[in-house]
């Protein structure tokens, strides 16, 4: 199930919330996690199975870790749990491509088994890891009762989409937390928003992006396509962290923010630190830093981040593109390090347009299903062999004229400003209803199905 | 206040899914809708269960057109978009895409055309109609292009019956076909000085159906004040026309207007696979049409001149029953298709 679906607004969430408000505290946790599984069953209801069984290791592997803390067992705790974690990842995200690319590269044939992705593996494997790490760390306290373990693994409002939630953050909420409604209120327009940037924005956006890569190539059409995918992403992606965000707000959690206006970057590092932050942060502090991190000479500093960008880059998918897209930014992150940093800091306006082309050549690798595409949409977007416009470019751009400002704006903080004022505030609830309202408007929409063959 | 308003709306549409009674079809789709999925265990942990559910709480969603209608509303007037759900709004009509000439469909249609007219030993004419987009300032392609490859490679005598589309009003607003008053000036104007080589001056009596008219393109924009009202033709000559239509058996009736659910059925009930009109007051003079579902609106205006007129739609029958149970002896043949069903219908021809 997804947040910007008819079920889950009007069906599912009315009634967690009815019941979670109505039953004794002592039970909240398992009304989340019951409610959780019901939400995960409307993806593959048989991988419920295999969250569990991510929770069972991790709540074990935790107490047995701490248990053993001292010791060397506690490690191999560790080691088992981590083994296990990027075991399931291996197998049913990894598996096809690792089989794939051993086949072309010794010329193989060994069949792979296709599994459907678990919804959700990506971060549910992840949390569950930083759990155990922390625990073996000892900056947090196992969890003893399983229920509330589970419920933090499977948590409806963060499981699918992230932020990446990590238990010590909310440890204390698990256990104690305190509704109010202010957090409450607070939540319902932090999810309105997320609704609305993800339905009126990304994927109004996402339709431009997709008639734009299926019309004739011309380099104007390949830059609407590029600059259209960037936002389709950043509004996707930060409006269901921003969902996420709030619902949790409304069941008395306070998830760490995930996005902090990314575009607005003047150097990738900054656009980084700005983009999917709960990802970031993760690598940073539970593979960059126990590699060694910044303390080391530059011939494994190199080595290190261009590991962890190989990772970040294949934990986004299974593919090659993915490999590259992470070892691109691998590159670039390290040649800010080593020099461009400090210059620039002084070109002004300029850094801005580096960070859109640098950001915008990154999607243009992360959509490439394969080489030709790739090297045809650079060709686009640099205008070699390709015309640069066409009739259906100048209408395509301007009947997307006004989404494009709309998505532009929202995409600087210009809003959060305007949300400091007075006279905003008072009118926040009629915005909010409107949102919610043309957010339901297109959800509908999009299930219109006419069956028009009837009479041709 | 924020609380207040978030819990009312969810709240209240969720009541209103759960008391308004379900729908069984959807008039502007034509289609069933989904109802509420049985449950059972297996059908659950299959996600079959969740599958239905989903389907079932968006087709039944109360006030859904209401909904769809906002939906347009924002992404025209709001965002200023002429692209709306697949179909463009333009100066307050709406007209279906035409983005690509599909040349391995056109051509697969050409071969067709061209094996079934070696087997005609009379007249074999053909005359291609515009889609509505024709002339319009929008994306779209040339369809005079379209209309040249098409004439240039079909072996029969092409009437060119483009030019007479220079005013925007030949089609309806909510639908992609024509209207009855455009089919009938371009066949008295144009196409029967070439097929029967005189023209024969008729006078009409019109009239018009009480209920507006919403055709398929306003199903795919679902909103708006958008309609037809459907006019229709007659004198003493249509009047007295006797339609018959084959299909699994054959049924006549005088006249070829028709009552029926679907409005735009009011023009020969729609397509059929044969249709036969015969005209008492013509003698010996026949015509067989090779026709899509824009030939229902002229049909009457053609069957003035003839004895019999013929109509026959290849999506519905296979040629070879049409060349052994059809009379070709002395018929003349017309090839009457529309662009864009010869472009995107696979089926068209066979």
């Amino acid at each position: 199930m997804v947040f910007s679906s008819i079920e889950f607004i009007y069906y599912f969430l009315p009634l967690v919330l009815l019941i979670y408000f109505v039953v004794p505290k002592k039970y909240k946790n398992l009304c989340l996690l019951v409610f959780s599984l019901l939400f995960y069953s409307f993806g593959e209801p048989i991988y419920i199975l295999l969250m569990l069984f991510s929770s069972v290791v991790d709540y074990v592997n935790g107490l047995l870790v701490e248990k053993n803390r001292g010791n060397k067992w506690s490690k191999v705790f560790l080691i088992v749990s981590i083994v296990i974690n990027v075991g399931l990842l291996a197998v049913f995200k990894y598996l096809g491509f690792i089989v794939e690319s051993m086949n072309d590269l010794f010329n193989l044939s060994i069949q792979s088994v296709e599994l459907a992705l678990p919804i959700g593996i990506s971060f549910y494997t992840f949390q569950t890891m930083s759990y155990t790490i922390d625990v073996y760390r000892g900056e947090v306290k196992a969890q003893k009762n399983f229920i509330s373990f589970a419920c933090y693994v499977s948590l409806f409002p963060q499981l699918i989409a992230g932020p990446i939630v990590r238990y010590k953050d909310i440890a204390k909420q698990i256990d104690t937390r305190v509704e109010s409604k202010k957090l409450f209120s607070e939540g319902v327009e932090r999810f309105i928003y997320g609704l609305g940037k993800k339905v009126l924005i990304a994927n109004n956006i996402g339709l431009i992006a997709e008639q734009a890569l299926a019309a004739n190539q011309t380099v104007g059409l390949t830059w609407i396509y590029a600059i259209a995918f960037g936002l389709q992403i950043y509004f996707d992606f930060s409006g269901y962290s921003d969902m996420a965000i709030g619902l949790g707000r409304m069941f008395g959690f306070e998830f760490k923010e995930n996005f902090n206006y990314p575009y607005i970057s003047k150097s990738i590092t900054e656009f980084w630190r700005r983009w999917h932050m709960s990802l970031g942060g993760w690598f940073r502090d539970y593979l960059y830093v126990p590699l060694g991190g910044n303390r080391v000479g530059l011939g494994r500093l190199i080595l290190n981040i261009m590991i962890v960008w190989m990772i970040t880059g294949l934990w986004h998918g299974a593919a090659f593109n993915f490999v590259i897209w992470g070892l691109y930014f691998g590159v670039l992150l390290l040649i800010e390090k080593l020099f461009l940093q400090k210059y620039l800091s002084r070109v002004g306006f300029l850094s801005h347009i580096y960070v859109i082309v640098i950001v915008l050549i990154s999607w243009v690798i992360f959509t490439s299903t394969d080489i030709s595409m790739f090297t045809s949409l650079i060709q686009g977007l640099f205008g070699k062999g390709v015309s640069l416009s066409s009739d259906y470019t100048l209408f395509l751009f301007k009947d997307s004229l006004v989404v494009f400002g709309i998505a532009i704006i929202l995409s600087t903080p210009i809003f959060r400003k305007v949300k400091q004022y007075k006279w905003y505030k008072k009118i926040t609830p009629v915005v909010l209803l409107l949102i919610l309202v043309a957010s339901t408007a297109f959800i509908v929409d999009s299930s219109f199905n006419p069956f028009l063959y009837f009479r041709f | 206040m924020k609380n207040i308003i978030f819990i009312s709306v969810i709240v209240s549409l969720l009541t209103f899914g759960v008391i308004i009674p379900d729908k069984d079809m959807s008039e502007q789709e034509r289609r069933p809708l989904q109802q509420f999925p049985s449950f059972s265990v297996e059908a659950f942990m299959e996600g079959e269960f969740q599958k239905e559910f989903q389907e079932y709480v968006s087709d039944q969603f109360p006030f859904r057109d209401w909904f769809r209608g906002v939906k347009t509303w924002i992404n025209h007037d709001l965002l200023n978009r002429i692209d709306n759900n697949n179909v463009y709004i333009k100066d307050d009509n709406i007209y279906d895409k035409f983005e690509d000439i599909n040349y391995d469909m056109v051509d697969t249609h050409i071969r067709n055309i061209n094996k079934l007219i070696e087997q005609f030993e009379n007249g074999v004419y053909l005359t291609l109609i515009p889609s509505k987009s024709y002339g319009v300032d929008l994306p779209v392609i040339d369809q005079e292009i379209l209309a040249s490859y098409i004439s240039n490679n079909i072996d029969a005598i092409y009437f060119d019956q483009l030019s007479y589309y220079d005013e925007n009003d030949a089609f309806l607003v909510t639908d992609p076909h024509w209207t009855q008053t455009a089919a009938k000036d371009i066949y008295k104007d144009y196409l029967q000085k070439h097929l029967i080589k005189q023209n024969n001056l008729s006078t009409y009596k019109k009239y018009m159906l009480e209920d507006p008219y919403q055709g398929t393109l306003y199903s795919n924009l679902g909103s708006g004040s958008y309609e037809d009202y459907l006019e229709y033709y007659t004198n003493d000559v249509i009047e007295n026309l006797e339609v018959c239509i084959t299909g699994i058996e054959t049924v006549c009736q005088t006249g070829p207007y028709f009552e029926s659910d679907n409005l735009y059925d009011l023009y020969l009930n729609g397509n059929h696979p044969i249709v036969e009109i015969y005209n008492d007051s013509v003698e010996e003079k026949e015509l067989v049409v090779f026709r899509d579902s824009f030939s229902n609106a002229i049909a009457p205006f053609i069957a003035e001149d003839y004895s019999k007129v013929t109509l026959i739609d290849l999506r519905l029958v296979h040629h070879s029953y049409v060349l052994s149970e059809v009379d070709f002896a002395n018929a003349d043949v017309l090839f009457m298709y529309n662009m864009k069903t010869m472009n995107d219908d696979f089926r068209l021809t066979n």
